[in-house]
């Protein structure tokens, strides 16, 4: 069925989530994801923004250490919770049921 | 400092959320991307430092809601609510409006007269680099700008620091018109001057270099009020040859309005050549400084070619003196930039007390608004968003109060106009609201948003939800958070009107110390009248002089008058140095001389003291006879008599005769009179007969009807004598002494006065608002303390005696402001103590009935409170 609920989710949001989907990733890798389609964010602005989705029980976020060359670094890295992977969905659902209603359906004043 | 120490030391500096959420992922990816492409340190500090300010940007104005066109939209729909709010209290808004529109009409009111005195005064290309040159001896500080053509040419060809400079050579020439002779003021301009100015002709076409070549026809440009006033604004004068002093010359072109350079009636072209013959010649020079060149680098480099000149010219030159250089604007306007600068201090003050009361008013409406701020807040608004809308509606009050400004700055220009005092200003400047003042007002009137607008708006935000939710109109935590900041603004805005009431006490006590000296004559009923006649010998004058004097006389009203050649009180002669043979000294000793007739002494008032004044024989021989006022007695003879005494007049040994010619035995000794204007100390001082020397002779008449009525008749009766005179307009003194002594102080405590009245005006209502606020909130209590037996004198005394505690607090640092800020004025007018006490009380018990008049109603009210009503409200 399709669904009429308007997606709780910026498009931001979405992006990022979406970026999520395949699996597991560093901020870092996600900035640079979402800034292909455009939207660059400064460090600290994209950092509150996934703040606001750790609050919100979309994503988890957590510290590692990892290898750049010979140093070590330490980096945040987030992954989709259940909810948020529900959120999606339902966000690609409905822009999906507007596509096909809106482009498959004959429209008249009638 | 280390990489670490720095990273630490910036993450301490952050705010908890902000350092845990956005710094340290963000401080770790700067990590990774170091060394992924190997950046050195000095890039690390660099973004480290970046990312510190943009946590703070984005802490403070968050991101998101990310899409960019949203916040823009948000701002649009909060104006458009402060519209809404605006049309719901028309009142409020229309108040604040006003009372910003005071401060901001009175700042933009000084700014057009600053800006058009002191920054752009002149319509000349860039006057801010044009420097007058001149000699100052550095024995008597005396300064020289009239500069023999020698001089001229070597600080103009020899130096290197202007970019362009011109020269100015002033004389009178006669031009003889259908209706008499006109004196009219001709100036010799280097070829290059229009070029320099960089004013075009309103008609036909400025001078050029091939206008001054040896052999060129002689042609002039007339100034826009000789063409006017000679010539009937007739358009046909351009190719027509007028004579001035019988000199032929073609008029060229027409100068506009506002082009006076030298204040001439007429220009014409000189080349300030070195084979000129005429060797009295003198030049004014007006050179434009490089770019980058600065004053000392200028004084240094002319002051080696001064020094140059003088080993050449050794008798030419005092044993020491400077080549100075004062920029154009400096030296017409002096020290009138101070004064205009304590005046827009002065607004400034005042619009302070306006943001101050508004900003009261918007406390008073935040509180009033916390309940649906708090019911925002916990629907999910942020502060920001809170702060923006508040915003809004400030930059509403702002822009509204901005335009009200701009009518009462325009009207307030107006009134202002006729107080401007003609000689503290350039005579080209035009006093306007043009472009620049509109975006100064602009400017302030944003400020003025921010200041007012943001400020409570910050101090209701902060505040737990639930205490707003809970407050619902009747919130004593709310009013007593807030009842502290409003009673802050209001000792401010008492303190700053104090300081503006004292400074106008400070002015007052400077003006009425001015019109109240003992000037040492009478200046009521006194018109002066210059004239001359037209190719008459010394002896011819002299009969003519005596026969339009006796004609004079006669006139009904006029009860003495008497020849002068060069004084005009309280201005004495030309300024001279003395000798007293046998009467060694190593200074120099200056002081001025006045040449006269027998009758003059007793037409200005001056009382004999010792000796003799002059004879009708001694003027008409000429006897070398001398009379001197007290101050050169007492001066340069001290306890000895000078009756008797010779003295020698340096001014007089240039001319014919020498220093025989120069030297006077001292007749008589009479009073002082001022003669330096009223605010220099009085000069030594030597009266000679004006047969003596002959200048450019001036009647003084006593009256005893007004002068102006006598003024009228002097013209045309001693143009009855000889048909050839040439007469100046006469002049009432009464009237030159307010226009050049008395206009500048006139001003100054009269905007002081207004500035003062309306900022006591605002500090009244000021007080009133915040007491009837404070007894609204405290109904209550006051119910609670009337139920428990007070009476109604005790409510009257607590209210009353809360209200006073402010006005003494603001009255008290505001005191101590006024001491700091009036020693500062002292330095900018005349004759006033550092501290004055009785300005300073004078405006503290102005302040403390004003604002004991503004508390008693609110605290009348108060004691009308009925406690059965006040709890059972509550």
């Amino acid at each position: 069925m399709q669904d009429r609920e308007l997606p709780g989710l910026t498009h931001l949001q979405f992006l990022v989530l979406g970026v999520l989907l395949s699996g597991e990733q560093s901020g870092r890798t996600i900035r640079h994801a979402i800034e292909e389609y455009g939207i660059g964010r400064s460090a600290p602005a994209f950092y509150q923004m996934m703040a606001r989705l750790e609050r919100d029980g979309m994503v988890e976020g957590w510290y590692e250490q990892v290898k750049v060359g010979d140093q070590s670094v330490t980096e945040r890295r987030y992954r989709t919770t259940a909810a948020g992977s529900r959120k999606w969905e339902r966000a690609y659902a409905f822009y999906e049921g507007v596509r096909v209603g809106v482009t498959e359906r004959r429209w008249s004043d009638a | 400092m280390p990489d670490n120490t720095l990273e630490a030391l910036l993450r301490r500096l952050l705010p908890d959320a902000v350092r845990r959420e956005l710094f340290d992922p963000a401080r770790f990816d700067l990590h990774t991307d170091r060394f992924a492409a190997g950046k050195g340190a000095l890039w690390h500090r660099w973004q480290l430092i970046r990312l510190y300010a943009e946590c703070w940007r984005v802490s403070f104005i968050p991101e998101f809601p990310s899409r960019p066109t949203e916040r823009t939209g948000m701002f649009v729909n909060d104006l458009r609510f402060a519209l809404r709010s605006c049309r719901r209290e028309p009142g409020f808004n229309l108040l604040a409006m006003l009372t910003l529109a005071l401060g901001i009409g009175a700042m933009t009111m000084m700014y057009s007269v600053i800006y058009n005195v002191l920054l752009n005064p002149f319509p000349y290309t860039d006057p801010r680099r044009m420097v007058d040159v001149v000699f100052r001896n550095s024995a008597d500080g005396g300064i020289r700008g009239a500069l023999t053509v020698t001089e001229f040419r070597a600080l103009v060809d020899e130096s290197r620091v202007f970019e362009d400079a011109v020269g100015a050579s002033d004389s009178r020439m006669l031009y003889r018109s259908e209706n008499g002779v006109e004196q009219f003021n001709v100036v010799a301009l280097t070829p290059n001057t229009f070029r320099f100015l960089g004013v075009p002709a309103l008609l036909g076409r400025a001078f050029a270099e091939e206008d001054a070549i040896p052999g060129a026809p002689r042609v002039a440009v007339l100034s826009h009020r000789a063409w006017i006033t000679y010539f009937g604004g007739d358009p046909g004068i351009l190719g027509r040859t007028i004579a001035l002093s019988s000199t032929p010359m073609t008029v060229i072109g027409v100068m506009p309005p506002r082009f006076t350079w030298n204040v001439a009636d007429v220009w014409m072209p000189d080349p300030a050549d070195r084979r000129d013959p005429d060797q009295m010649k003198r030049f004014w020079l007006q050179g434009r400084l490089k770019n980058g060149t600065s004053q000392a680098q200028a004084e240094a480099e002319l002051n080696v070619i001064g020094r140059r000149l003088a080993q050449l010219y050794p008798d030419r030159y005092p044993k020491r003196f400077t080549i100075s250089i004062i920029t154009v604007i400096d030296w017409v306007v002096g020290r009138f930039r101070g004064v205009l600068y304590t005046l827009f201090g002065a607004v400034g003050l005042l619009l302070l007390i306006a943001c101050c009361n508004v900003a009261n008013m918007l406390l008073a409406r935040a509180t009033i608004r916390a309940r649906a701020h708090a019911i925002r807040t916990a629907l999910g608004a942020t502060r920001f968003r809170i702060l923006q809308q508040s915003f809004a509606e400030s930059l509403l009050l702002a822009i509204g109060g901005g335009a009200f400004g701009v009518a009462f700055a325009y009207a307030g220009l107006a009134a202002l106009k006729p107080f401007i005092p003609p000689y503290g200003i350039a005579k080209e400047t035009v006093i306007e609201i043009n472009p620049s003042v509109l975006l100064f007002s602009l400017a302030v009137a944003t400020l003025t948003a921010l200041i007012f607008g943001v400020l409570p708006a910050v101090r209701a935000t902060r505040r737990d939800i639930a205490v707003g939710l809970s407050a619902s109109g009747k919130g004593a935590e709310v009013s007593a958070r807030h009842g502290g900041f409003r009673k802050a603004l209001v000792v401010c805005e008492v303190t700053l009107s104090l300081v503006l009431l004292s400074g106008a006490g400070v002015l007052m006590q400077s003006f009425l110390s001015l019109i109240g000296q003992n000037l040492g004559f009478d200046p009521h009923n006194l018109v002066a009248t210059r004239m001359n006649l037209l190719n008459a010998t010394p002896a011819e004058q002299q009969q003519f002089l005596r026969a339009a004097l006796d004609r004079v006389r006669s006139l009904p009203g006029v009860t003495a008058a008497g020849i002068t050649t060069n004084g005009l009180p309280p201005y004495g002669g030309d300024g001279t140095n003395f000798d007293i043979p046998g009467k060694a000294h190593t200074e120099i000793w200056r002081g001025e001389v006045e040449s006269c007739d027998e009758t003059y002494f007793q037409t200005v008032g001056f009382r004999l003291l010792a000796g003799s004044l002059f004879s009708p024989a001694d003027i008409a021989s000429g006897r070398q006879v001398a009379v001197v006022n007290e101050t050169l007695r007492n001066r340069f003879f001290g306890s000895e008599d000078p009756l008797g005494r010779q003295i020698r007049l340096e001014r007089l040994a240039a001319g014919p005769g020498g220093n025989a010619a120069a030297t006077f035995q001292i007749i008589g000794v009479v009073q002082d009179i001022r003669n330096r204007g009223l605010e220099e100390p009085i000069a030594p001082e030597a009266f000679i007969p004006y047969t003596r020397s002959l200048g450019f002779p001036r009647i003084l008449i006593r009256t005893a009807i007004d002068s102006h009525l006598v003024a009228k008749t002097v013209r045309r009766e001693i143009r009855a004598v000889n048909s050839n005179v040439v007469q100046r307009d006469p002049l009432v003194v009464e009237d030159t002494l307010a226009q050049e002594s008395y206009a500048r102080p006139r001003f100054s405590v009269l905007l002081m006065a207004v500035f003062g009245a309306l900022g006591l005006l605002l500090v009244a209502t000021g007080v009133y608002g915040v007491m009837t606020y404070v007894v609204s909130r405290q109904i209550r209590e006051i119910g609670i303390r009337m139920a428990l037996g007070a009476e109604r004198g005790q409510v009257f005394g607590w209210v009353f005696g809360g209200a006073f505690r402010l006005i003494g607090l603001g009255t008290l640092v505001g005191g101590v402001a006024s001491i700091a800020t009036n020693r500062i004025i002292a330095t900018q007018v005349w004759a006033v103590r550092m501290f004055d006490p009785i300005a300073l009380g004078a405006a503290v018990a102005l302040i403390a009935i004003l604002g004991g008049v503004a508390c008693f109603h609110p605290a009348f009210r108060a004691t009308r409170v009925d406690p059965v009503v006040s709890l059972r409200e509550e």
